[in-house]
């Protein structure tokens, strides 16, 4: 589904990625972790294009991202993401937040968006927050809406980047169940977290990252029963 | 020390409405240059959008680093000096009122532009983002989640904005336009009661900048209901 060629990403002369082949298929819950800096947000981020790499090439279902002629916004409905702080549209409430993108870009009526809208909120359990603004809601409840906000559009993949970071600990049960639901409805997900029994339970494929390249692509049980890298084992160590 | 106040009074009402007239139209045509540029900014792509962003640069540099008086005084002496041209009234609208209105309005409108674009640089690029991950197109996403928070983060400091119009407007005196400040110093001539003059004149404007900057707070709250 997405297939990541030789990618390497440049901040100030800084080389963060190092030609990282990846490549995700449908279906697979792929978790990244790795140490702080290590490059995972910026990885995510090149995946939708929100970080334009240097080289290399981002494939979504054959298409090049990275090509001139492909229309990125067209892609980008298809891939949702989860930001680490919510990004909810302040000026907007709940329903408002879920329905824009169905109304600009789906040219929705309101009673058409709004259902969906509603049906959203009712999956992640905040039905009746349809009406509030997001300065109303919990942490917790302000991930569930960022995460209903892009399922709106019916993504074929999630992009999860530290969803449960800004999190108080209270509140990061109710957003990792959410997010385990849509791996059993079988939604294609990559998370970047520091989740790691979240890693371990739910995902079907675990990476981890250093210095901007991948050390390793294994199972979940694989990597934290038996990590091969030196590297890994210091911080899994250090995590666990 | 106040009893000219029953002589002159048509005076001050005069000069005061003269005033209103003017920093209404230069809060309307400064924020309507000043919303002008800040679009015209988004587009710093090819030859053009380049060019026209270092001419915006330009202008709001030079109107913000000089002084007004000298801009007032370019406008009302130099150009028309120098395109040999002599300035006459439109209509029954006297010229230093057309080119005091101007100036202002130009002045203000490179503080207006500078307001909005610390405006549209507070709002988080968090935002931008999620609305780039929906599939919204950058002009979307600014006019429909950027700008509306700009908006709102504007606010506080273009209400500013007005009150100090209201205050500066009052150098347009220089070039003869009869605002408050202009027919302040008339009755002080007649009256040669300097202190007592200028202390109400300072009361009007005071109440003026008072009244404007309530006005502005009342309607922030109200938007901030909203949401
Ligand atoms: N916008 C940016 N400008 C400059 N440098 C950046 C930028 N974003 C990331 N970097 C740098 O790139 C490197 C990788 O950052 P990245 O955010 O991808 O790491 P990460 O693995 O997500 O870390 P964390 O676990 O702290 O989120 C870091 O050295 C970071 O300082
Ligand atoms: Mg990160």
């Amino acid at each position: 589904m997405l297939n990541v060629k030789k990618l390497s990403k440049y901040f100030h002369g800084k080389q963060v990625l190092h030609e990282i082949d990846l490549e995700i298929k449908e279906g697979e819950i792929v978790t990244i972790i790795g140490p702080s800096g290590s490059g995972k947000s910026t990885l995510l981020r090149c995946l939708n294009l929100l970080e334009i790499p240097e080289s290399g090439d981002v494939f979504f279902e054959g298409i090049n991202l990275l090509d001139a002629k492909t229309n990125l916004n067209e892609i980008r409905e298809q891939i949702g993401m989860v930001f680490q702080s919510f990004n909810l549209f302040p000026n907007k409430t709940v329903g408002e937040n879920i329905t824009l993108a169905l109304k600009l870009l789906k040219k929705m009526n309101d009673s058409q968006a709004n259902e969906i809208a509603m049906n959203l909120l009712t999956r992640v359990g905040l039905a009746d927050k349809f009406n509030m603004y997001p300065s109303k809601l919990s942490g917790g409840q302000k991930q569930r809406v960022a995460i209903a906000r892009s399922l709106a559009l019916n993504p074929k993949v999630m992009l999860f980047d530290e969803p449960t970071s800004a999190l108080d600990p209270e509140m990061v049960t109710e957003v990792l169940d959410v997010m385990k639901e849509l791996g059993e409805a079988g939604m294609t997900m990559v998370i970047v977290t520091h989740e790691m029994g979240f890693a371990r339970q739910v995902a079907s494929r675990a990476i981890f990252v250093d210095g901007g390249k991948i050390l390793e692509d294994t199972t979940p049980d694989q990597l934290f029963t038996h990590p091969s890298h030196q590297r890994t084992k210091e911080f899994l160590a250090k995590v666990l | 020390m106040f009893d000219f106040i029953i002589d002159y009074y048509p005076m001050f009402l005069k000069g005061t409405g003269m005033t209103i007239l003017l920093a209404l139209l230069t809060v309307f045509f400064g924020t309507l240059i000043g919303v002008l540029i800040s679009i015209l900014r988004f587009n710093n792509k090819g030859i053009i959008g380049k060019t026209l962003n270092k001419l915006a640069d330009i202008y709001i540099a030079f109107f913000r680093g000089t002084p007004l008086m000298i801009q007032l005084f370019i406008f009302w002496f130099g150009i028309p000096q120098l395109c040999g041209i002599r300035l006459k009234p439109i209509g029954f609208i006297p010229a230093e009122f057309i080119v005091g209105a101007i100036a202002l309005a130009i002045n203000s409108g490179a503080y207006v532009t500078e307001i909005f674009r610390a405006g549209i640089q507070a709002v988080e690029i968090g935002q931008m983002e999620a609305g780039r991950s929906l599939g919204l197109s950058e002009k979307q996403t600014l006019k429909h989640i950027i700008l509306p928070q700009a908006v709102k983060n504007v606010l506080p400091a273009l209400g500013n904005e007005f009150v100090v119009i209201i205050k500066e407007s009052a150098i347009v005196s220089v070039i003869g336009l009869a605002d408050l400040m202009y027919n302040a110093d008339k009755v002080t001539a007649a009256t040669f009661n300097a202190f007592g003059v200028y202390i109400v004149a300072a009361l009007i404007y005071f109440l003026l900048t008072s009244g404007c900057s309530k006005l502005v707070t009342l309607f922030e709250r109200r938007l901030q209901q909203d949401a």
